[in-house]
């Protein structure tokens, strides 16, 4: 009887214990829907809880910087997590995933590849990005309007002067948190096209019909490196959990989700 | 008084052992922390680690084997960390092209080495181009494995003298004149072995080898960090220059 009490008491302490200490992860907002159901995954193959939270990349470096509680960081650019590296307060950083850049168009826009930067340029176009600096989505917009100068002389600071910067900051204006918000600004007109990541074509096709995306033009085009990496004191559960999203089973999730995952293994093997 | 820290177990592929061995150093510069590296064919690391040896991660020359530690608990998720794939060495007086490989192979006076399947995947892979080759020739899987000499990888395969390749050094005695092995022992064979050809699998016989590492259940989380630094631009950088496809290295611009 007295085992029995004690075996339970055991059992119970071993289960609080872990409950208690969730593995934090810190992702860039374009991994939202992707590292949700790899954390998933990961509770329910290594039975440890992880507590997420989302955000522009930009953003999460600084709060990390200044000593917020993280142990993996996943960032939309290889240049965050780095910095923190240099900073002596987090490891090797590894490339986990790619993305690229895609324009998103309103119900009824009429744009193609070939005339996407004719239209990026119309003063009747609206034209929306994420915020350069806090979100590497509004970096890499930045590097379009950049290589669009080599096309079109004049372009990069018209680009820039009228690109209207709403997402990705403080400040910026929240975007209802159950729908893609490129999606949502481009159906209540804040915007007509829309420069962001090439994932949301899967959330924008299944929240806002109507609304297509359109491929860069190759001289335009722009692709991201996700980098990640785990920060200094964090637990050894922590790395396998980084180690996870690495895994085949997490690469087949970032891949469903349209990224291109770098270590997925070949079919069949 | 700083304590040392007991170094860093990490047991790896016998192809690995110059990639990691550079992967290691670097790492150790770095860190302050040291690695212990040991070097074996995969599938006996696999057997010796299941049987209690200690080890922090385990980098092996496919998929299977660590997957089989992480089933059993003793390790955590699999990491795909470098490609390799098999070609052909041949000796200097062997007339060889990829459009002739499969006659020599099949030639009664080739003798034709591979390793030792199930021990060493690099031998799993040479099977897996005699399953091929059936596709091409039937009758042809069953008289290549007949034929086959496993001449490295298993418990009782005789060692290539200290810091020789041990491909090279079977082709270099005449123990095999043709010898199914890793592209990545091309340099080394050309080092040491001038005159002997690589010869590349044509693409109907052309198998590759995905590797993986893992990191063991009960290690600190230094060796976590060592799979990190493996799998960072510096680790896939230095495993590139040997020769093996690095999935994880990043684009030149970041």
């Amino acid at each position: 009887m007295r085992r029995l009490i004690l075996a339970a008491l055991f059992g119970l302490s071993c289960s609080v214990a872990r409950a208690e200490q969730p593995v934090l992860l810190h992702a860039a907002g374009s991994l939202r829907n992707a590292l949700t159901e790899v954390a998933q995954a990961f509770e329910a193959a290594a039975k440890l809880p992880v507590k997420t939270s989302f955000g522009p990349s930009g953003l999460l470096r600084e709060n990390l910087s200044r000593g917020e509680a993280a142990e993996v960081f996943a960032s939309a650019n290889m240049s965050h997590p780095l910095a923190l590296t240099q900073e002596g307060k987090a490891g090797p950083v590894v490339l986990f995933a790619r993305n690229e850049t895609c324009a998103f168009a309103r119900a009824g826009l009429e744009v193609t590849t070939q005339t996407l930067l004719a239209r990026m340029l119309d003063p009747a176009v609206k034209l929306g990005t994420s915020t350069p600096k806090a979100d590497p989505s509004g970096d890499y917009a930045w590097q379009i309007f950049a290589k669009a100068e080599a096309l079109q002389p004049g372009a990069r600071a018209a680009l820039e002067a009228k690109a209207l910067q709403l997402v990705g900051s403080p400040n910026s204006a929240p975007t209802p948190a159950d729908r893609n918000g490129t999606g949502h600004l481009l159906a209540t007109g804040a915007a007509d096209l829309f420069l962001g990541y090439c994932t949301n074509a899967l959330p924008i096709a299944r929240e806002q019909p109507g609304q297509r995306m359109v491929r860069l033009p190759p001289a335009l085009a722009v692709g991201a490196d996700y980098g990640m990496t785990v920060m200094n004191g964090a637990s050894i559960n922590a790395y396998r959990l980084a180690m996870f999203i690495l895994s085949p089973e997490g690469q087949r999730i970032l891949a469903r989700h349209g990224f291109t995952a770098p270590a997925a293994p070949r079919e069949g093997s | 008084m700083a304590v040392a820290l007991p170094p860093i177990r990490l047991l790896a592929a016998g192809s690995l052992r110059a990639a990691l061995g550079e992967v290691a150093a670097a790492f150790e510069a770095r860190t302050g922390h040291t690695v212990e590296l040991v070097c074996g064919a995969s599938g006996l690391l696999k057997q010796r680690i299941a049987q209690g040896e200690a080890a922090d991660l385990f980098a092996s020359a496919d998929l299977g084997n660590p997957e089989a530690l992480a089933e059993a608990g003793l390790a955590g998720p699999v990491v795909l960390f470098a490609r390799n794939e098999l070609c052909a060495f041949a000796r200097p007086e062997v007339a060889v092209s990829p459009e002739t490989l499969l006659a020599l192979m099949l030639d009664p006076a080739i003798k034709l080495g591979t390793s030792t399947p199930k021990a060493d995947p690099s031998g799993d892979y040479a099977f897996q181009v005699f399953a091929r080759a059936e596709a091409l020739q039937a009758g042809a899987k069953a008289a290549l494995e007949a034929k086959a000499l496993q001449l490295t990888g298993g418990w009782a395969s005789i060692a290539a003298p200290s810091g020789a390749n041990v491909y090279g050094h079977k082709l270099a005695t005449g123990e095999a004149d043709l010898f199914l092995a890793y592209r990545t022992n091309a340099e080394a064979i050309t080092r040491e072995q001038p005159g002997l050809q690589l010869v590349r699998l044509p693409a109907a016989l052309s198998v590759r080898a995905d590797y993986g590492l893992t990191v063991m259940a009960k290690a600190s989380p230094n060796a976590g960090r060592l799979a990190m630094f493996i799998l960072s631009r510096a680790g896939q950088e230095i495993l590139a220059k040997h020769g093996f496809a690095a999935p994880t290295l990043p684009r030149d611009t970041n």
